[in-house]
């Protein structure tokens, strides 16, 4: 009898310990506003649709104190709070999936928490620490920053502004148009655009490959460290190419072949012009490889 | 040398073998060809950038970049603000880094501020030494704010760019005057300050929790 009083009582706060407590609220917001949204673990889901409302459903981990929810004007405010007492990996996030004008302009913050945008048209600013960003972006600027969360970027061939900074993060990014800045340390980027009008890449020891067409009077400005620098451009190229190196190697499969800096030294460099040269390519490295090539 | 000139004898000699010198010489092949046809090919200009000479391209970064530290400790001073005292004290510290990071309570435990090449830190200007050694105290407070996990892996990237900084100073003492290398450096600085004031930024950001 005894007995099954403590496995009652075990059930029951252990039940009580995993507690999850459902949420589903709505509130009016603007069709163009902006929706700041912060949550340490768990989920964001985020996607656009055709109602002036924000609704925000899911479930929140016995660690939260509590889900700010609020419209004022032209912006809306979905926060995550969690108790004091909770520490890291104590499961004391929250899954939202969060519904918004499709106009909105979104600023997300997250720890662990995982970052999912799709359908939204407005401006977006993600930043997480380690939580992986998933996201698709149109003709707004997008600025997606992590720490060591990867990054997967969808864009819809339109002309728009993307700035993307990891430190350790790897990022995924396909359909992008017009200018990009891309930094990281450690992370590998493989980016591949429709059309670069505008690109800074930078590396120190992550790899980094990009892939497109250049637009007529493209800049692309690349460096590395000791990280691998990939080049597929779109032919036809018209470009004018500055590439050199400290000690790294330089391929090319469509220009001049790369000479030595100087007799002795390990340095390569390698400059030419390709059909009328109106883009400008500009690559360095200390010790990373360089690859150019064309399809 | 000179005063051996001046011994007649030597003087002589000297001249008298100057004047067996051919009058010219003639090449063995015909050079105008390969001048013609270089002559006449396009014009590509390399490395605009680079012409203006890499001292005053190192002066206007330099100065981009400390203007840039400084805007970033600005930018990071008005998001403070409500902030503890400690950490405005900490903003406001002197711009010997180390004798801050030593100083400043709670900063015990901050990263160490280390003498860089290229003349150190020092050389980047006062304004720059004393916004990264802002960052850097700063960061050390903000780090904590961050998973165990996350933090090693900032300080393991952190890490890495102080290694990309000292292999470039390695090559910069074989080749002193290689511009690539420096523009290298430069960035890579800028890279250190930029990835502070990243980090520092995201654990501002990250989400509050309610007094227990």
């Amino acid at each position: 009898m005894i007995k099954r009083y403590f496995l009652v009582a075990a059930l029951l706060c252990s039940s009580l310990a995993f507690a999850e407590e459902d949420v589903d609220h709505s509130l009016q917001a603007d069709p163009k506003g902006d929706v700041d949204i912060s949550n340490v673990a768990g989920s964001v889901s985020v996607s656009g649709w055709d109602r002036q409302v924000v609704r925000v459903t899911g479930s929140l981990g016995d660690g939260v104190e509590r889900l700010d929810f609020t419209s004022e004007g032209k912006r809306t405010v979905i926060k995550v709070v969690l108790k004091k007492s909770t520490h890291w990996g104590d499961g004391g996030g929250a899954d939202l999936s969060i519904r918004v004008p499709s106009g909105s302009r979104l600023d997300i913050n997250t720890v662990s928490a995982d970052i999912d945008v799709h359908g939204v048209t407005g401006a977006q600013r993600l930043q997480a620490v380690s939580g992986e960003v998933s996201t698709e972006v149109g003709a707004e600027e997008a600025e997606v920053k992590t720490v060591s969360g990867d990054v997967v970027l969808r864009g819809e061939s339109k002309p728009s502004v993307l700035n993307l900074t990891t430190v350790s993060g790897n990022a995924q990014v396909s359909r992008i148009a017009g200018e990009m800045i891309a930094t990281t340390v450690s992370g590998d980027f493989n980016l591949s655009a429709e059309t670069i009008a505008r690109a800074r890449l930078r590396t120190t020891s992550g790899n980094l490959s990009l892939r497109g067409a250049l637009v007529g009077d493209a800049r692309v400005d690349s460096e590395t460290i000791s990280g691998d620098l990939s080049f597929i451009f779109k032919s036809p190229i018209n470009a004018e190419f500055d590439v050199e190196t400290f000690s790294g190697d330089i391929e090319n499969c469509f220009g001049p072949r790369s000479q030595s800096k100087s007799e002795h030294g390990p340095g390569r460099e390698l400059h030419f012009r390709q059909g009328d040269g109106k883009a400008e390519v500009r690559i360095n490295s200390l010790s990373g490889g360089i690859s150019l090539c064309d399809r | 040398m000179k005063d051996e000139l001046q011994n007649g004898e030597e003087r002589d000699e000297v001249l008298q073998a100057v004047g067996q010198l051919p009058q010219s010489i003639e090449p063995q092949r015909d050079l105008w060809p390969e001048i013609a046809s270089r002559l006449d090919a396009p014009v590509t200009s390399r490395r605009p950038g680079v012409q203006m000479g890499w001292t005053l391209a190192l002066a206007a970064g330099l100065g981009c970049m400390a203007l840039g530290a400084l805007l970033t400790v600005g930018l990071m001073k008005r998001a403070d603000t409500g902030a503890p005292n400690t950490l405005t004290a900490q903003a406001t510290a002197p711009a010997n880094s180390a004798t801050a990071a030593a100083t400043t309570p709670g900063a015990a435990d901050a990263p160490q501020v280390r003498q860089a090449s290229l003349g150190g830190y020092a050389m980047l200007g006062p304004e720059y030494e004393q916004a990264r050694a802002t960052l850097m105290i700063g960061l050390a407070e903000r780090l904590d704010r961050l998973p165990p996990l996350e933090r090693q892996k900032v300080e393991r990237n952190l890490n890495e760019i102080r290694r990309a900084l000292g292999e470039l100073n390695a090559a910069l003492k074989l080749a002193p005057n290689d511009t690539l290398l420096r523009e290298l450096l430069l960035n890579t600085y800028h890279d250190e300050l930029t990835l502070l004031a990243n980090v520092n930024q995201i654990a501002d950001s990250i989400p509050s929790r309610t007094p227990s």
